[in-house]
């Protein structure tokens, strides 16, 4: 699955730590999402999208292989 | 992040009690190892059983409270590198408990005849420290979780 959290993030020139603590997860956690190691989990990926103010699909993209 | 996960997880603080007992039970090892040459030895295997089953005994209580307690920001991720950790801990020990087993039966069945250990004594001494015990299974899952946390944070920190 693949994700634009780098681009959302870089749009409102966030900090990795800004949106791990304005979500309520480690910067590990934004880091491994980001490179796409982690898939988050339904809960996870919407308060990223609430927190971009957009929607859960305009965010994570899913691929032909997932 | 409140998740159902977190639930059968000890408090953080356990963790701290936990690598202090320890450090404690490791340095009280060493010390016994270095003076054993000191302990009288009519008495030794009175002593050498007595001390090992208190090292035992405060090394699992040690590896329950690190293991078992939560790390200072456990989120879903965190859980996932947890639960990851104890599935490769479980393929290790199982690999290594069909391969000590095969040798177990191996060696019973023809004694001084393998080559592998020259005699029957050597793999006794062998079999004594290195059977598939759950306290190295336990430490095994300690050693892969926090390595890994520590790799991660590593790349996080030096990130371009």
């Amino acid at each position: 699955m693949k994700n634009s959290i780098r681009v959302e993030r870089a749009k409102l020139r966030e900090t990795q730590q800004n949106l791990a603590d304005a979500v309520g997860i480690t910067r590990q956690s934004v880091h491994a999402i980001e490179n796409e190691k982690y898939v988050p989990s339904a809960v996870l990926a919407i308060k990223i999208a609430r927190h971009f103010g957009v929607k859960v699909e305009d965010i994570f993209f899913i691929e032909d292989t997932d | 992040m409140n998740t159902k996960h977190k639930s059968f997880l000890l408090p953080h603080h356990f963790q701290i009690v936990g690598w202090i007992l320890f450090t404690i039970v490791l340095l009280w090892g060493v010390f016994v190892m270095a003076t054993w040459q000191d302990i009288d030895l009519n008495k030794f295997f009175i002593v050498d059983k007595w001390f090992l089953f208190v090292m035992y005994t405060f090394l699992f209580l040690a590896a329950g409270l690190v293991g078992l307690s939560r790390e200072k920001q456990e989120d879903e991720y965190i859980s996932n590198i947890r639960a990851s950790s104890l599935a490769i801990t479980a393929y290790i020990t199982i690999i290594w408990f069909v391969v000590y087993s095969i040798f177990d039966s191996m060696v019973s069945q023809f004694g001084k005849g393998i080559d592998v250990f020259q005699s029957t004594e050597q793999w006794a001494l062998f079999r004594l420290h290195y059977n598939p015990q759950v306290l190295y299974s336990f430490l095994l899952y300690i050693i892969i979780f926090k390595s890994r946390l520590i790799i991660n944070r590593w790349r996080v920190r030096h990130e371009k």
